[in-house]
């Protein structure tokens, strides 16, 4: 049947290599040099050079060629295994797993997202002791971590990372110890008393390490063709400014950190005016980058152009430029604005930031927090009783300034958490003055806001939160 | 450590083995007959029973001196070959594993260098068997040197067995200095603070574990708490709810010159609100005695859940033990000589449950052991390497037996897919024909429903219509059952050749639970597979390359 000689099939054989090589060498030309090849130049033009991706992993990169055509299924086989792993609580394999995938994977976020979620959530909540449960939210944080350095274009390992040690570390049960771990590892041995340098490399509040990790997101966000799948673009860039307002609201909920009992009123009070500083000045921080930042942020709305959420008269006049560029009218565009205003709950943050940055807001929250700490852990009921009064004194000063109509309060009708406070403070206040044997006057701070009929239903469930809190039910 | 090894029963084994042996002597007699009367017409039968007659002779009457030549030539044929370079590949694996394996914080640092040296072991050397055991044979035959072996006065079953022989010495001696190499780069790499788990414990296991619920009635299982492996059952917390362990046969006097008695578990915490999450979850432990009736509570332990600080999950109970048999702390404290008064007849009763109400703890039949004097990590490694070596000669058998009958590739990947089958798709198949056992079909039918199913997009579990059709696919799965059945008879069982586990975690690998295992596997292999070999050389077309 074949004609051809030994020597001839030979030489045909390395004729057609060669033809076949030639289009391979024009192909794959390298980007340097006068003839650019085909490919190389596709690969500067839309970003996917291994480099432009971000750090090259040269095990990973050999382990994709040497697999040739067989990557997908081992890589399938391994989620496989991981998943089993999981299943049985193999962590230490699955994490070798993992490790595996990522060599096969590596631009693939979901598989960082994916599995980085696994071990902070999945594999930490299988452990019964806070520190091993802490050490599996950091192994996904830091697993995380890598993937970013592997992925430099991908917002939501950035925003990820963000949610990670912002709202994992800030929203979980054991977020007290978690806080406390994020500034002093358990592992003191490795880490000499300190933080985890390798998530917490400036020793700071985990909303700050958030916080800068989510401007790292909203950094890539202005990269030409890069965008993100997380959420609605207004949402997104919040984010910083939510982790400072989260870092503000846990800094005055910690309190006074000195053993107050044990100071004189000298030192007390330059306890108290040194925290006080540092809250108010967080609060500042927070209103100005809310409201002078974010709110003055162009953002592609979807579906209505671009959009600004401060409607002040520099936001409204901004907002009105970009109407007549994208020929629509201002009404419109204020009509987009208030419906971008509700979404992201701009006013109620800027509201809240306002109130809060106010001197007598902080005298008014440090004195409720030292009444309920008198009353509950010193069984000091007169000193308790005291810094309550002052506390509901400042706080009804504060709501005052609020008073937008007869009917209308802006705190009452917006600020639930502070109402709550107030009430939780006045079921503390009216138990001391019981336990102290005095009547309940009838003109007391706040005593309109206890009487308001609306609040009935909510007072009633805090009076039975204090009669659990406090042992008697 | 999880135990899910299936346990090995010797004796059936064994009668199971004679069951297939027959089998496969009559099919293969059957099948013989036939070929004869087609080649040869009415005198195929007289040179089937004279080939036989040979073949017994061949097989019986064995040369070690020969056997020990053919040996020595195939070692030195290897050497020649250079297959002891795999060395080096192991040796640069070695450099460069140490960069991307484990973590400082890990708590298991040493858990993956074991696990690394045995898998890069594995790996290498499977392969490494699978290529020179397959490949001899066909190349001598290509090469025309077998005539010159097979013209001396040498017995085809002794070329096969010499084969044998000379490969597993290779392979033993690039297993030996490789796994030496091994032993030391582990404890060279090993972190300082986590070679203390570099350790062999030797765990003696409970010979039955019951459960008690909630009411004090005795069950067989604790709760399920919608865990999806269930490995572990649960027990509940602040009530009567126990696990009981009952070790019987104990060597009591050997277990009191250690001077005490060491307890360790594993156990599983499971919470159904917070409670203080600052504190383990807490679990009892008591010892019983049925015949004297006497309880001794030893204490309250945390779980130390996923630990592997063996420190923290023992229990050590001193001979004598003094405790409190009430919550009254001004209650008289008691004393009890543990070996004496809580061993019944060489029997132990350990009683745990779980302290807090409404918290439960997991516990499996494995999670609780008397930990016996710990063996050294050497020891343990040696046994691991020995499961290997195990696995290797398997390999060497098969595929040695397989060049005799067919060419290099082939016998490749005819004992590479044995092997593969062996470890990924064998316990799939066990458990299909379990099910298969028990509901008569497992979940979603066989393969011809399935690919109803599929392509009829219909749930695993909805009913066939019943109609022609539903009769004929049913029947035609019972067929595909059938092969797996014989598949199943036929391809190693290799769950007990793995053995890397044990090192890694810290226990010592278990003679009878998987070394004895493997042994017996091999053996069973090796006889049919050098009688299948030989047949096959004896009556190959050796002209024929």
């Amino acid at each position: 049947m074949n004609q051809l000689t030994v020597r001839q099939r030979k030489i045909l054989y390395s004729c057609t290599a060669v033809v076949l090589v030639i289009p391979i060498i024009f192909l794959g030309a390298p980007a340097g040099g006068a003839n650019k090849g085909f490919l190389a130049q596709s690969r500067e033009k839309n970003d996917l050079g291994e480099a432009s991706l971000g750090d090259v992993d040269p095990t990973s990169a050999t382990m994709n060629l040497v697999l040739l055509g067989m990557r997908g299924v081992a890589a399938s086989v391994l989620w496989s295994k991981a998943d089993e792993y999981k299943d049985k609580k193999n962590f230490t394999q699955l994490r070798e797993t993992v490790e595996s995938i990522i060599l096969l994977q590596p631009h693939f976020k979901t598989v960082w997202r994916f599995q980085a979620w696994n071990l902070a959530y999945n594999v930490s909540n299988e452990c019964d002791a806070v520190a091993d449960r802490y050490y599996w939210v950091k192994e996904g944080a830091k697993f995380l971590k890598r993937g970013v350095a592997r992925n430099k274009l991908v917002p939501e390992l950035y925003f990820d990372m963000g949610t990670f040690v912002g709202n994992k570390l800030g929203n979980a049960d054991e977020k007290e110890t978690y806080r406390k771990f994020f500034l002093v590892d358990p592992d003191t041995e490795r880490w000499d008393g300190g933080p985890d340098e390798e998530i917490n490399p400036k020793g700071v509040d985990h909303y700050l390490v958030a916080r800068d990790w989510y401007f790292d997101a909203n950094k890539t966000l202005e990269t030409k063709g890069v965008e993100q799948h997380v959420m609605d673009l207004s949402l997104f860039l919040a984010y910083p400014y939510r982790s400072l307002i989260s870092y503000a609201q846990v800094t005055q909920k910690d309190g006074v950190q000195a053993d107050l009992d044990s100071m004189t009123p000298e030192q007390v009070t330059a306890a108290y005016q040194e925290w006080a500083n540092n809250v108010r000045s967080i609060w500042d921080q927070a209103f100005d980058e809310w409201t002078n930042t974010y709110g003055r942020m162009k953002f592609m709305s979807a579906g209505f152009g671009m959009l600004v959420l401060e409607n002040d008269e520099a936001g409204l006049k901004e907002l009105e430029e970009l109407g007549k560029a994208e020929n629509v009218s201002f009404e419109q565009k204020r009509d987009w604005q208030d419906r971008y205003r509700k979404m992201t709950s701009y006013p109620y943050w800027k509201l809240h930031c306002d109130i809060e940055k106010r001197e007598s807001m902080t005298q008014a929250r440090y004195h409720l927090a030292e009444g309920r700490r008198l009353y509950r852990e010193v069984q000091d009921f007169d000193g308790a009783r005291a810094n309550l009064q002052n506390g509901l004194a400042l706080l009804a000063q504060v709501i005052q300034e609020y008073q937008v109509s007869a009917q209308e309060n802006l705190v009452v009708s917006d600020e639930e958490e502070t109402i709550e406070e107030a009430l939780k403070a006045i079921i503390i206040w009216r138990h001391v003055m019981e336990l102290l044997g005095q009547p309940i006057p009838e003109v007391y701070p706040l005593h309109q806001l206890w009487e308001i009929p609306e609040l009935q239903d909510k007072r009633q469930d805090l009076m039975l939160r204090f009669q659990q809190w406090n042992g008697t039910l | 450590m999880v135990v899910e090894v299936n346990p090995f029963d010797l004796t059936l084994g064994i009668v199971y083995w004679l069951l297939v042996m027959v089998a496969i002597v009559v099919v293969g007699l059957i099948v013989g007959l036939v070929a004869s009367l087609a080649a040869y017409g009415s005198s195929g039968p007289r040179r089937m029973a004279l080939t036989i007659q040979r073949g017994v002779r061949d097989l019986t009457f064995l040369s070690p001196r020969r056997i020990m030549a053919v040996a020595t030539l195939t070692f030195k044929e290897a050497q020649r070959r250079k297959a002891f370079m795999i060395g080096l590949l192991f040796l640069a694996l070695f450099m460069f594993g140490g960069w991307f394996l484990g973590g400082a914080g890990s708590d298991r640092a040493a858990k993956p260098y074991v696990i690394f040296v045995m898998t890069s072991m594995s790996f290498l050397l499977i392969v490494m068997s699978l290529l020179v055991s397959c490949w001899g044979i066909p190349a001598d035959i290509k090469a025309r040197s077998l005539h010159t072996v097979v013209t001396k006065p040498v017995r085809r079953s002794e070329i096969v067995i010499g084969r044998m022989l000379g490969y597993i010495g290779v392979l033993s001696l690039v297993l030996a200095v490789t796994s030496a190499f091994g032993y030391f780069w582990i404890w060279q790499k090993v972190p300082a603070s986590a070679q203390n788990q570099l350790i062999a414990r030797v765990p003696l296991y409970a010979n039955e574990v019951q459960f008690l619920d909630r009411t004090g009635t005795l069950s067989n299982t604790g709760l399920n708490v919608g865990d999806i492996w269930d490995y572990r059952s649960f027990i509940e917390g602040g009530t009567n709810s126990r696990a009981i362990w009952k070790f019987n046969n104990l060597d009591v006097a050997s277990l009191k010159r250690d001077g005490k008695l060491r307890l360790e578990q594993s156990f599983e915490a499971f919470r159904t609100y917070k409670g203080d999450i600052n504190q383990q979850l807490r679990y009892t432990l008591s010892l019983y005695n049925p015949t004297t009736k006497l309880r001794v509570p030893v204490g309250t332990y945390q779980v130390q859940e996923h630990s592997a600080d063996a420190q923290k999950t023992t229990v050590e109970i001193p001979a004598e033990l003094i405790y409190r048999d009430s919550y009254d702390l001004d209650s008289p404290e008691k004393k009890v000589q543990v070996f004496d008064e809580l061993f019944d007849n060489g029997s132990l009763t350990v009683e745990v449950g779980a302290l807090e109400s409404q918290q439960y703890i997991g516990v499996s039949h494995h999670d609780m052991f008397i930990r016996l004097p710990d063996r050294t990590f050497l020891a343990t490694y040696v046994k691991a390497s020995l499961g290997l070596w195990l696995l290797l000669v398997l390999i060497v058998i098969i595929g040695t037996t397989s060049s005799c009958f067919v060419k290099g590739p082939v016998a490749t990947i005819l004992t590479g897919s044995l092997i593969f089958v062996g470890f990924v798709f064998r316990g799939r198949i066990d458990t299909v024909l379990r099910d298969l056992a028990a509901n008569s079909a497992p979940i979603g039918g066989g393969s011809f429903e399935s690919l109803y199913r599929l392509a009829t997009q219909m749930n695993a579990v909805s009913p066939l219509p019943e109609n022609i059709g539903t009769d004929v696919i049913k029947t035609l799965d019972q067929g595909v059952f059938g092969m797996l059945r014989v598949v199943n008879a036929l391809i190693p069982d290799l769950q007990y050749f793995n053995t890397s586990e044990y090192p890694a975690n810290g226990f010592d690998v278990p003679w009878a639970g998987m070394l004895l295992p493997s042994l017996v596997i091999t053996i069973g292999f090796l006889i049919p597979l050098i009688i299948l070999g030989y047949f096959s050389l004896q009556l190959r077309e050796l002209e024929h390359k």
